[in-house]
């Protein structure tokens, strides 16, 4: 049976409820990410993940000092994260379904839903001091650089769904949808009074579905069930 | 290469002044400038990006850009005393040289990232083999002359020193 909704009858989900956060690897990052596949460069570049260890929220970080064998959503490695919609008054993730609808020789309608590709625009997407997302893509902008906009995680948080008191001994768990292999394309540049930076999410669909345990983007995401 | 971070406030938004586009032709074996949108009251570079979602047997979708084809359109561009630019573009509209609208290099200056310590140092895109062309003329009140520009995507990455049209382009090394 689903979660249902944490509203009561009647009252609506507001906007800022459905959040759409960005991830991507960046040796400098400011938050711990658990790594949920092999990465290609687990026997070289070792030292970019770390093991944890204490308890939240005063964790630590050790880098690795050799390569040892792989273990997925074991090891962590350091990122940016941001979330998105900042100065953006409209966004929706549209789906893009392929529906098709067949009659048979009995006048009976079949309508199958075959694929989604999910994607979600955010315009405008200001230049923003302190955005570091904006500042990633413009310099994959300026050198041209396209094969670098497929490298993104996505969460999908439905704050409107969670679990626990809210309390510190049972914090809410929000659920979230994680989408690994994410691309983020730019769609122009310029505008009128401010410098406008136009992106497009394209969702992978390689999801896994979690909670996280908060709303601002330095959550933990914990996978329940993979799809 | 570290990413350079936008220099503005936390939140604060980038000025649309801050985003130049610059023309520049050789006349007589010297180069001439012109920073384009004077007049133009809204002008976006759009990247008409081939983007291409397939989706596998497993259902994961994977999405490619494969390609970007970037333009930008100056309208109104206004026929303006003074502009060597109309200029130029005008002659060759009124000779059908439609050849020689390609010999442009264009600087996409953004200066909302400034690497300069005492002095500035604003990240800047070069294009050699650009296109400007006319799409029309006439109006209303006074004379248009629409143009778009199309960006070669050869790039030299680097910075200018200010922003003028006299800058100095350094490539970055």
């Amino acid at each position: 049976m689903p979660n249902q909704f944490n509203l009561n009858d009647g009252q609506r989900a507001e906007r800022k409820l459905l959040i759409t956060v960005a991830q991507w690897d960046d040796t400098t990052g400011n938050i711990y990410a658990i790594v949920p596949k092999k990465p290609y460069d687990w026997t070289t570049n070792y030292s970019n993940y770390y093991t944890r260890s204490g308890s939240a929220p005063n964790y630590v970080y050790t880098a690795l000092q050799s390569a040892t064998t792989w273990s997925d959503n074991t090891y962590y490695k350091k990122v940016f994260r941001e979330i998105l919609g900042t100065r953006t008054e409209d966004s929706s993730i549209e789906y893009n379904a392929d529906v098709q609808t067949m009659t048979d020789i009995r006048g009976i309608n079949y309508t199958d839903v075959n694929r989604t590709q999910p994607q979600q625009d955010f315009n405008p997407f200001l230049i923003l001091g302190g955005s570091k997302l904006g500042a990633m893509l413009n310099d994959i902008r300026r050198r041209n650089g396209l094969s670098e906009l497929a490298g993104f995680t996505m969460y999908v948080i439905t704050a409107f769904i969670h679990t626990g008191a809210g309390t510190a001994q049972s914090p809410y768990l929000y659920e979230t949808e994680r989408h690994l292999g994410c691309t983020i394309a730019f769609s122009g540049i310029g505008g009128d009074s401010n410098v406008n930076f136009p992106i497009t999410v394209y969702f992978s669909n390689s999801v896994t579905l979690g909670t996280v345990n908060k709303l601002s983007n330095d959550f933990e995401f914990t996978p329940d069930v993979s799809v | 290469m570290a990413v350079n971070q936008f220099t503005l406030a936390d939140g604060q938004r980038a000025e649309r002044k801050l985003l130049i586009t610059v023309a520049e032709w050789m006349e007589s074996s010297t180069p001439v400038r012109e920073i384009l949108g004077t007049r133009t009251e809204d002008s976006s570079i759009e990247y008409n990006a081939d983007v291409q979602t397939m989706t596998d047997i497993r259902g994961i979708n994977y999405t490619d850009v494969n390609r970007t084809q970037p333009q930008q359109d100056f309208n109104p561009f206004l026929v303006l005393g003074g502009s060597k630019l109309g200029a130029l573009l005008n002659d060759i509209r009124r000779r059908n040289a439609l050849s020689e609208l390609n010999q442009f290099t264009m600087y996409i200056i953004t200066a909302f990232v400034d690497t300069g310590s005492g002095s500035h140092a604003y990240e800047c895109e070069k294009h050699t083999g650009c296109t400007i062309a006319f799409s029309g003329i006439g109006g209303d009140s006074n004379v248009n002359f629409p143009i778009t520009v199309y960006f070669s995507n050869v790039i030299t990455l680097g910075t200018v020193n200010k922003l003028s049209d006299d800058f100095a382009f350094s490539a970055d090394e």
